[in-house]
């Protein structure tokens, strides 16, 4: 009896930590974290951040199965997409901006289209990848390929 | 949906509590009941008495409610994972629905517009410079090249670039010049009867009776292009030759110095062709990208963007492989370039019937190529490029005067020679945050060491330049740089001479 209520009390103290590991990983979790979304059916496996950073500087155009990438971007001047360029691309706006200008006179191509939500057209287009704030995902909608957290 | 009494934790525990004071109270009245009234109490026996074996069954009943108890917990656990699980469901499932139904929003046409359907961009670039030659009189290069300060306006090139479907697209750029006007067509030359002579465009419009100049126009590049993989891609048409790192980044908005080294000017590579080019790149490994381009083209030649004056077709190949850290960078690329190129004449030889007769002016074989590098760390840049190449000649055109296009009067011929440059940049970019914005400042030194026939003595040309470029906005250059321009086995010019340049080169 004695070690039944000795397991009871372990199993007890096993959940209440259980519950304050979970409390705590929630907590960190943020509605300004950013999520870097993909079409379900892209296949961005073992894809890493510095991939993912080409694409959206459209250094690397197709996913590992061959399928062209359509990255989009917030529109310019927005404050999703001025984080996005500090936490993904390590530049600022103005960097940006001259890699862009710097990129259509290189090779006569353009940047990437703009939406003010890019679940949507994510949700819609084959190779698309885009990003959004965690407030406004979906779940099940789009895949999530990578999170960057909020600053503190 | 199935409601189950059991799923909260204060339920069960209240319910194991009343289980345990039934069971405890009925097993207590059974055992009094046992019991004669007012019979005194017997000792103990030595064996389990009765009230013991009652009490042991008692205890296997409470054991055996509770594991029943412990399993319809179990089971209302996994019950309720199974309704989480199907909440999520639907809730997905309402979100995707959400996202079809809202198809004919504004939003979602234009989406349509992602998938590539008519896009059509224009944009382009300008620039302005003021430059002072700072020559002396005695030197060859006096004459040659403008004797005052003097503002230009030199490129003004226009993008129309146009992405058909997903796959096939179509680039243009063209230049826009006020030239000819003003350049030397000729000089004058008393000994041969040659006279100076300068373009001038002007005409008269004829009904306002305004004079203007017209200006010439230049199609630096245009192509199709289809791309069905990221490995594969071909375009027609007429394309910079991709070597190096300048020809192609050839803006003045994207160059650091005013204006590209010589060996890019003075073209030891043809800057364009025309032809087709096979291209693409693969990722071997994450970070590090080659790209690969085939090119199969007219060549060099007078015509070459019109029509080939020989049938041997230029080949040309080109690999670059470029890793990329967080940050740092390094690109290393060649390019080799196999072409003849042809000069004809021709002369009607008979008049009934017509005929015309076909006669090789110049006719020559090249074989060059080039490497280039490109070192970057934070804002420090390192940059060089090396061109080597021999020409040889099967039909020797006469001996041009270099940089004066003016032909040697006593017929000397051009002899097959080597030609070789290098140039080294190293700059570093510093950002600075002002009142007005993020600026970027990047002073720079470069180095070039040309040699363009080491047969003339005149066509080795050493340069050093310095200057500053500073970006104010993302869109705009400000640059100045001061140069040194030697000659050093030449006989004609004498000495070097310095050449001061600004410039305000713009993206639009």
């Amino acid at each position: 009896m004695l070690e039944n209520s000795t397991l009871r009390t372990k199993t007890m103290l096993f959940c209440l930590l259980l519950t304050l590991a979970y409390g705590r990983t929630s907590k960190a979790e943020s509605p300004d974290d950013i999520l870097v979304i993909a079409h379900k059916a892209v296949d961005a496996a073992g894809l890493d951040r510095a991939a993912l950073k080409d694409i959206f500087l459209k250094k690397r155009l197709v996913w590992k199965d061959g399928v062209n990438a359509v990255p989009m971007n917030a529109p310019l001047g927005t404050k999703l997409r001025k984080e996005f360029q500090e936490r993904l691309l390590g530049k600022s706006e103005n960097e940006t901006q001259r890699y862009w200008e710097e990129f259509k006179i290189r090779s006569g191509g353009a940047e990437p289209v703009q939406f003010g939500n890019a679940i949507r057209p994510v949700f819609h287009l084959r190779g698309a990848v885009g990003y959004i704030y965690r407030a406004q995902y979906q779940q099940g909608v789009v895949q999530i390929l990578l999170v960057l957290p909020a600053t503190q | 949906m199935m409601h189950c009494p059991f799923l909260s934790s204060s339920n069960l525990r209240r319910a194991q509590v009343c289980v345990f004071l039934s069971v405890f109270l009925v097993g207590h009245l059974a055992w009094a009941q046992q019991q004669p009234a007012g019979s005194p109490p017997e000792p103990k026996p030595e064996a389990a008495s009765p009230q013991d074996a009652q009490s042991s069954s008692l205890d296997e009943q409470v054991a055996a409610i509770a594991q029943r108890l412990d399993q319809t917990a179990n089971e209302a656990a996994l019950q309720k994972a199974e309704n989480e699980k199907l909440k999520n469901q639907v809730e997905e499932l309402s979100s995707r629905l959400e996202m079809v139904e809202s198809e004919n929003e504004a939003e979602f046409s234009a989406v349509n517009d992602v998938g590539f359907e008519r896009k059509f961009d224009i944009y382009g670039f300008m620039d302005v410079e003021l430059y002072y030659f700072k020559i002396p009189e005695e030197n060859t290069g006096h004459g040659l090249f403008p004797s005052h300060s003097s503002f230009m306006v030199n490129r003004f090139n226009l993008y129309f670039s146009s992405q058909m479907t997903e796959t096939l697209s179509a680039l243009a750029e063209v230049r826009f010049t006020f030239l000819p006007q003003g350049y030397e067509a000729s000089y004058g030359i008393p000994a041969m009867g040659s006279e100076y002579e300068r373009i001038d465009t002007t005409v008269l419009d004829p009904f306002m009776m305004e004079k203007f100049k017209t200006g010439g126009l230049s199609i630096e590049r245009i192509y199709v292009q289809w791309k069905p993989l990221g490995w594969l891609g071909i375009l027609a048409g007429h394309f910079f030759t991709p070597y190096g790192i300048w020809n192609v980044d050839h803006g003045s908005s994207v160059l650091i110095p005013v204006r590209p080294p010589f060996a890019t000017t003075f073209q030891v590579l043809p800057s364009t062709q025309t032809g087709i080019q096979l291209f693409g790149r693969v990722f071997p490994v994450d970070r590090l990208y080659l790209d690969y381009a085939i090119t199969l083209s007219n060549g060099r030649g007078p015509t070459e963007a019109i029509y080939d004056l020989d049938e041997n077709k230029a080949l040309g190949f080109r690999l670059k492989g470029v890793y990329e850290a967080e940050n740092w960078g390094l690109s290393l690329g060649g390019y080799l370039f196999w072409g003849e190129s042809t000069d004809v004449y021709k002369e009607m030889t008979k008049f009934k019937p017509p005929q015309i007769d076909v006669v090789k002016k110049e006719s020559f074989t090249e074989l060059t190529g080039s490497l280039d590098l490109l070192f970057q760390l934070y804002g420090l840049t390192v940059q060089g490029e090396f061109m080597r190449g021999k020409v040889q000649y099967s039909a020797r055109p006469l001996f041009e005067y270099p940089f004066l296009d003016v032909e040697n009067p006593f017929s000397q011929y051009q002899a097959d020679h080597v030609k070789w440059c290098v140039y080294g940049l190293l700059a570093y970019r510093f950002d600075l945050k002002t009142p007005w914005g993020d600026m970027g400042i990047t002073p720079f030194f470069m180095y070039e060491h040309n040699i363009f026939d080491d047969t003339v003595y005149d066509m080795k040309i050493i340069e050093y330049r310095g200057g500053l470029n500073i970006r104010p906005s993302p869109f705009v250059s400000l640059k100045y740089e001061v140069e040194y321009v030697d000659f050093p086995t030449s006989k004609n010019f004498t000495s070097g001479f310095w050449v001061h340049a600004g410039q305000v080169a713009v993206s639009f």
